[in-house]
């Protein structure tokens, strides 16, 4: 047993004095509301307990020791010094409950019993250091420096001190709990107000608790009742979900759309007691549906032209080839509205790729024969039959689609490549395509029908080549992923990932 | 955060009847002529009613179209109507999801048959229309129409 341990088991009797000042102390405490307020009553009293002059209280944050309150006159020029647990006394007192002093300009070691080597310049003459605990965790130290009219502090002193110290930091870990919990509190309504563009709390009832700013501006215009928050609360209480999401589409008249998400809090008893709704305001993110009227606009527009271009032709070969090109592009346009009106209607049932291809494959080989393109498909077909759960007819318009766009890019001599690599529950195919400039065709945008509409917003192109886009929103309905790559200029590779299941 | 202070201003709404019919379109004239029986006595101009009727006619049927295509029974109709406003909901329990404002300007394209006209009605038909998706669970739609006309509301 150390003998500040045998000194602190015999105890030494505090002055009337003492107690006065401690009794004070935790009355003034027990009324103090904020943290700082705490640790200036403090250091103020254990500086009186001890007739020290000056007296400080550090606190642990992390591997870091801070002082946070202090009776010297210039604390606030020093600022808040932080030194690591471990270093100089109070850094060794926080890490390890062991309080130490300094008794007539000596320190010796409560652990080691070694004497330091004497420091000349020392600042302290003498010095008592305590550790601040709460239910035997460490929290900080309260110190108290040179003792007034003595080259020590004597035992009562340092009872005192452990005293005050011992029964004023569960206040200091509650107030400083309660501290961080009103900052992390406004973080996290940070974060949330900025993730979100409304919260709103109501009880089971629906009776709201709070809300805030952006559900005013919302469901309030004006700050006149509406029916919209009404009912679509009813909705989500009515629902009886823990959690869940939303979409509300105020059509009329406040022409918003909502993405919303909401989790049921339970009460003390376990029931439901408060709804939780962060509410985002998605109109913006839905102009891409705009976008796509647009798009649908120009489709029709194009269409349009092509029709007065086929009866204004004089050649019926030609004539029939622009009605074909426009029935094609109205296909891939009645196909892609349907795929992005809400439920992809895929019909899917267990259909084998390897005849799909082959059946289109037959239906382009005489052509590409004339024009001279080589197809090379042994790495496809080698795998046999690949079968899986898919909408076969939109299978074929996928194989179509690539077998018509090599068509029109590729000519005599210029290779055209299928390759496979099956794994467990996915496919993966690689259609290469080797012709001059085949890349400048085959534009790595091509899968998406926005850059395309943008450019020819911005006038930088004039025609949409969309059949790639198309084929992009095939495969990703079947849950696949397509990527287009650039391997050399007079190379390109569509890869398409499906998955069979 | 705003605390609430005028705490009935977003009361949970509660219909004053809401019924669950099967998915017939049989049922739709049964429905209709119930909320029209109620809007008759409450005196509401036969344009209003007429269009009530219509609104109503229309949602209940994409409702069973709807709910019918995941092999839903019923879908529900829940009502309020008062001297102020006819309230209804037309709730269908397929849980399909669906960009009205999508439909809406494809039935403004117009020449496509089917497709969006219901919801370019709805519209055009009622003072208030929302819709609320919950993505595999319900759909609802809320239609609002004033006795009177509706309360101006400025641009969101």
């Amino acid at each position: 047993m150390t003998q500040e341990a045998v000194d602190r088991k015999n105890g030494a009797a505090l002055t009337p004095a003492q107690v006065d000042i401690l009794i004070y102390t935790w009355r003034q405490i027990c009324v103090e509301e904020h943290l700082e307020g705490v640790f200036a009553l403090l250091v103020d009293s254990a500086r009186r307990l001890t007739d020290a002059e000056h007296a400080s209280i550090a606190l642990i944050e992390g591997s870091k020791l801070r002082f946070v309150g202090s009776t010297r006159e210039d604390q606030a020029a020093r600022g808040n010094v932080v030194v690591p647990l471990g270093a100089g006394i109070p850094g060794k007192v926080a890490q390890d409950g062991i309080g130490r002093r300094i008794e007539c300009g000596d320190y010796v070691s409560p652990v080691t019993r070694i004497n330091a080597p004497p420091v000349h310049n020392l600042e302290h003459r003498s010095l008592a250091c305590v550790p601040l605990k709460v239910r035997e965790e460490i929290i900080g130290t309260l110190q108290v420096y040179n003792r007034v009219g003595a080259p020590k502090f004597d035992e009562t002193d340092l009872e005192a001190l452990q005293v005050l110290a011992d029964h004023s930091s569960v206040t200091v870990e509650r107030l400083r709990l309660q501290k961080n919990l009103l900052i992390e509190s406004s973080r996290v309504r940070g974060i949330f107000q900025a993730l979100t563009d409304g919260i709103m709390v109501v009880d089971m009832s629906g009776n709201p608790v709070l809300y805030n700013q952006a559900v005013e501006s919302l469901f309030f215009p004006d700050g006149r009742q509406n029916y919209a928050l009404a009912t679509y609360v009813s909705n989500v209480i009515r629902s009886g979900e823990t959690s869940g999401s939303s979409e509300v589409v105020l059509l009329k008249p406040h022409e918003m759309i909502l993405s919303n998400r909401f989790v049921t809090i339970p009460g003390t008893a376990g029931n439901p007691a408060e709804v939780i709704v962060s509410i985002r305001n998605i109109s913006d993110q839905r102009a891409i549906d705009r976008r796509f009227s647009q798009f649908y606009a120009l489709m029709l527009h194009k269409h349009a032209k092509l029709i007065r271009r086929a009866w204004k032709q004089k050649d019926p070969v030609q004539s029939r080839k622009l009605l074909r090109r426009q029935k094609e592009s109205m296909r891939h346009l009645i196909s892609l509205t349907e795929l992005k009106s809400g439920p992809l209607r895929l019909e899917r049932g267990n259909c084998s790729l390897t005849d799909i291809y082959s059946k289109v494959k037959a239906r382009f080989e005489r052509g590409f024969q004339r024009i001279g393109i080589r197809l090379e498909d042994s790495g496809l077909l080698s795998h046999g039959q690949i079968a899986g759960r898919f909408d076969s007819s939109r299978m074929t318009l996928m194989f179509k689609t690539l077998f018509m766009q090599a068509k029109r890019t590729l000519k005599n001599g210029e290779k055209f490549i299928w390759n496979a690599l099956p794994s467990v529950g996915r496919i993966d195919l690689f259609v290469g395509m080797q012709g001059a400039g085949i890349s400048e065709h085959i534009r790595q945008d091509a899968l998406d029908w926005n850059a395309q509409v943008d450019r020819i917003i911005s006038g930088e192109s004039t025609s949409l080549d969309l059949d790639l886009a198309f084929l992009g929103h095939m495969v990703h309905a079947h849950k696949g992923t397509i990527t287009i790559c650039r391997d050399s200029d007079d190379e390109t590779s569509i890869k398409v990932a499906l998955p069979l299941g | 955060m705003i605390p609430l202070n005028d705490s009935t201003r977003i009361r949970r709404y509660a219909f004053d009847e809401v019924v669950r019919v099967p998915c017939l379109l049989s049922e739709v004239g049964k429905v209709r002529d119930r909320i029209g029986s109620k809007l008759e006595t409450l005196g509401y101009s036969p344009r209003v009613k007429m269009n009530i009727a219509l609104g109503l006619e229309e949602a209940m049927m994409n409702a069973i179209d709807h709910g019918s295509l995941r092999g839903q029974p019923v879908i529900e109709v829940g009502s309020t109507v008062n001297a102020q406003c006819c309230i209804l909901q037309v709730t269908d329990f397929g849980g399909i999801t669906f960009n009205p404002e999508y439909f809406e300007k494809l039935a403004e394209v117009k020449e496509w048959g089917k497709g969006g006209r219901g919801i370019f009605l709805l519209k055009r038909l009622m003072d208030e229309v929302y819709y609320f998706f919950h993505p595999e669970k319900s759909t609802s739609v809320v239609m609002i129409k004033y006795r009177e006309a509706p309360p101006a509301m400025p641009e969101a």
